[in-house]
Parts: C-alpha cells; sequence; structure tokens
C-alpha cells in the first residue's frame, strides 16, 4: 500500500471516531455501518442503494458475511466465493439437469409464496429471489480462469480472495456500484506482537496491504472511477497490557484508495502524551466518521441526500480528500 | 447449526467425502466444517460475547442461503446416499406420505398447502 500513498492516491485518516461512541465493539461498528445510529436496521450504503432506481444486472455486492453496512431495504447480492457451483453438483446427469433446471423453477415458486406474511418469510423471498437470478447473471463468470493485470500478485488469503472476484466482477461491467468486504481479528488482546516478521497484527498488517496493493495494480487505470474505503471501529489502548496486547481503544485509522484521491495525512494529530489521551488510555479522535462518508456519498456516489444514508445528519463537513 | 445437526441426526447417512470414501460419524474436520464455514457458522469460532444470531434479519442472505441448499442436495444426491434405505425404514410407502413425514420432521408442520404441492411436485417428478 505504501507505493499507493507514494502515488498520491491515498488518504490516511489516523483519528476517526465520533461522539458517541460506546465501548462495545458489536454495538459501535454497527452503529457506524448504520451512518451513526444504534440498532438501526439498515445500513449507510444500503440506505444509498434505496435513494436512487438503477437497472443494471447487478448494482451491489458483499463478499462473505453480510456486512451492516449493505442490510436492509435494498436486497444486494452476496457471495461468499465466485464458483459456478450452483445449487449443487452430481455424478448423474439426470439429477445435474435437475439441480440447473428444474429445481431453480420449484425454488422460485417457493419463495414465491414467502412475498408475504411475516418480516422472517419476506426476508427469505427477498434474499431466495435474489440467490436465483444472480445464479442466472453469474452463471458466465469463471473464476478459476480470471487472469490479473498489470502484473497483480495477489496474497493467499480469504480477503484477497475476496477482492480479486470483486476486481473480476468490476471488470465485468454489470452496473456494480458497492461491494463491501469484510476483514476480522483485530482484536489484539493478547501476544499482539511488534513490527517483526511473524507479529500476528504485523502479518495481518501485511496481508491487508498486500491484498489492497493487488487489487490496486490489478484494476489499474479503472481505479480513476473506483474508491475504496476502509471503515474500522477497532482503535487499541496507547498503551501494552500485561497480555502483551493492546485494548479497546478509541481512535481508529482509516483509508480512502484511488485514483481521485488528493493523498494526504488528514485529521490534526491529538498527540500520545499522557495529558493528551482520552480518559488516559486511548487515542483522541479529531475526525467524525460521517464526515468521510458523507465526502464518499457526495462526490464519489454523487448522492446529495446525505442525511438520510447518515440517520439525519445535516452538519457534515467534507474533509477535502476528493477534491 | 442445528440445520446441519439436525439433518445429519435425522438421516443419519454415510457423510459424503470429496475422495469418495464415507464414514458414518459427522466429519467434524472435512467437509462439515468447511460447509458451515461457507453457512457462516465455523465450529468454535462464534463471535464473543453474543454468539450467532438467532435471527433472520442477521444472518439471512443470498450467500447463506445458497450454502444450506447446497449442503442438503449434496447430502440427499451424492452417490453414497441412503435416502432410499432411509424412506423404506420408515414404513413409508408413497410420494404423500414422504412429503408428509419430512415436513413434519423439519418444519413441525408450519407450512401452506401450496408448498406442500411443491415439494410434492418435486418428488414426483424424479422420484
Amino acid at each position: 500500500m505504501v507505493d499507493i500513498f507514494h502515488n498520491g492516491d491515498m488518504a490516511i485518516m489516523p483519528t476517526v471516531s465520533w461522539e458517541n461512541t460506546n465501548r462495545s465493539h458489536f454495538e459501535n461498528q454497527a452503529a457506524i455501518e448504520s451512518g451513526g445510529q444504534f440498532l438501526a436496521s439498515q445500513g449507510w450504503l444500503n440506505l444509498h442503494l434505496q435513494s436512487d432506481y438503477r437497472e443494471v444486472p447487478l448494482r451491489a455486492l458483499n463478499m462473505g458475511k453480510l456486512a451492516q453496512s449493505m442490510r436492509g431495504d435494498y436486497t444486494v447480492t452476496a457471495l461468499s466465493s465466485l464458483s459456478n457451483s450452483g445449487l449443487g453438483r452430481s455424478y448423474n446427469q439426470d439429477v445435474q439437469q435437475f439441480l440447473e433446471n428444474d429445481l431453480i423453477n420449484y425454488m422460485n415458486s417457493s419463495y414465491n409464496l414467502m412475498s408475504s406474511g411475516s418480516d422472517n418469510r419476506q426476508l427469505l423471498y427477498r434474499h431466495g429471489v435474489k440467490l436465483l437470478e444472480d445464479l442466472d447473471i453469474l452463471s458466465d463468470i469463471n473464476a478459476d480462469t480470471y487472469q490479473t493485470e498489470n502484473g497483480a500478485v495477489y496474497p493467499s488469503s480469504g480477503l484477497a480472495d475476496d477482492l480479486k472476484n470483486a476486481a473480476q466482477l468490476i471488470k465485468a461491467d454489470m452496473g456494480l456500484e458497492v461491494i463491501s468486504v469484510g476483514v476480522g481479528g483485530w482484536d489484539t488482546h493478547s501476544n499482539q506482537g511488534g513490527a517483526e516478521e511473524n507479529g500476528a497484527l504485523s502479518k495481518k498488517l501485511e496481508d491487508f496491504s498486500d491484498s489492497i496493493g493487488a487489487f490496486y495494480t490489478d484494476l489499474g487505470e479503472k481505479m480513476q472511477d473506483v474508491l475504496i474505503l476502509t471503515m474500522s471501529e477497532f482503535g487499541r489502548s496507547a498503551k501494552v497490557n500485561a497480555n502483551i496486547g493492546t485494548d479497546h481503544g478509541h481512535a481508529a485509522s482509516w483509508f480512502v484508495i484511488g485514483k481521485s484521491v488528493q493523498g494526504s495525512v488528514y485529521g490534526e494529530w491529538p498527540g500520545l502524551f499522557a495529558d493528551q489521551l482520552n480518559r488516559g488510555r486511548y487515542l483522541n479522535d479529531t475526525i467524525d466518521f460521517r464526515n468521510i462518508m458523507a465526502e464518499v456519498l457526495l462526490n464519489h456516489l454523487q448522492n446529495q441526500n446525505v442525511d438520510q444514508a447518515l440517520s439525519g445528519f445535516s452538519d457534515y463537513n467534507p474533509l477535502g480528500f476528493l477534491g | 447449526m442445528e440445520f446441519v445437526v439436525g439433518l445429519n441426526r435425522t438421516f443419519a447417512f454415510p457423510n459424503p467425502q470429496p475422495s469418495g470414501a464415507s464414514t458414518l460419524k459427522p466429519d467434524i474436520n472435512g467437509s462439515m466444517n468447511r460447509e458451515l464455514t461457507n453457512m457462516g457458522m465455523s465450529l468454535y469460532r462464534m463471535p464473543a460475547p453474543t454468539g450467532y444470531p438467532e435471527v433472520g434479519k442477521k444472518w439471512i442472505s443470498s450467500a447463506q442461503l445458497k450454502a444450506r441448499i447446497y449442503y442438503q442436495n449434496n447430502l440427499f444426491l451424492n452417490r453414497n446416499s441412503q435416502m432410499l434405505t432411509w424412506v423404506i425404514e420408515q414404513g413409508l410407502s408413497n410420494e404423500e406420505e414422504i412429503v408428509d413425514y419430512l415436513l413434519s420432521l423439519m418444519l413441525a408442520n408450519d407450512y401452506q398447502p401450496e408448498e406442500r404441492a411443491i415439494a410434492l411436485n418435486i418428488l414426483t417428478d424424479n422420484g
């Protein structure tokens, strides 16, 4: 990722949080992804997708577990990986034929029966019908024969696999507007390690950096129109704990990457001296995450109704990383 | 996870193995755990402190539905499937009995007549 920074295509924001933060990763992460509201059912990217209708084959994609950002009334495509496995595999040709044709028709009828009734039935209807549509839309895409471009080499990891699938689908020009990819393992309470090669955290950061670096290289000039936003709730305590790890913190680092980005480090640095820390333990925040989301919504996604995606937040103040 | 354990306990089939071999014990280290991961519930990796979500709103997505459909199709349609033996052992003699028994086992009879009709069609088309 350091090359991206030197190219001037990366905004680094090391002090991101918000005024209403709490000490539960789950609640706070969900609130951030809901545009600044606790216990919300809709994510900020889903609210964006709802704000505007576009007829394209594949508009929104979630790799892995459905992220809170993508959850809501707009039914997004979710994939665990980009493979052509369909609804099953059989050595028996008649059975295979059944899996590829008749079963899909039967499933379609079953899901359509669920279009009314309880919330869970309607969820099954929406996501089930989406699944059957996507099987058709994605049937021509073969992840096994995908060739990366510009000499991009993806590392061997779940994050890299997801980003590689995402790059292939972006290049397939199916109208993709929003993709969500998740990566866990940042709760480094013990044996976090330092910058040494085998340190637990440094290995995770290496994978994070190499995966995003490969994605950026692979997309090449397409990065003019593609923006990567990395969001995290995982600030850590400023001091090491007794288990040689770090505990729940306050401000976290976010990155925005793309050829439309004004590369720089953003936000005032609050300092690490004891009297500058939040509650004496945590790096303080100087950037409200909603200002980052607002700028992405306004300048990249061309959505003027920022307050609708950010739980009524209208007092936004863009940082200027998109000019 | 309840779905996978329930299917395996109810039917007690040999588990499908990539190599074509089979075992009567649930295959914790092989395909089953991989399938559970695809279903979003890796064994022993539940998020602390909340565990895996119980309500549909928190987990339903097209990928999760696909993983579940794929798993059950693989279980019933693979070459080692003992479905026919199982049906005979239960003393079920026609398609209506089979569908009614399966629906009562899996859905505790909480289904609509149209859903039963679709299940019956699937069975008679390919039985």
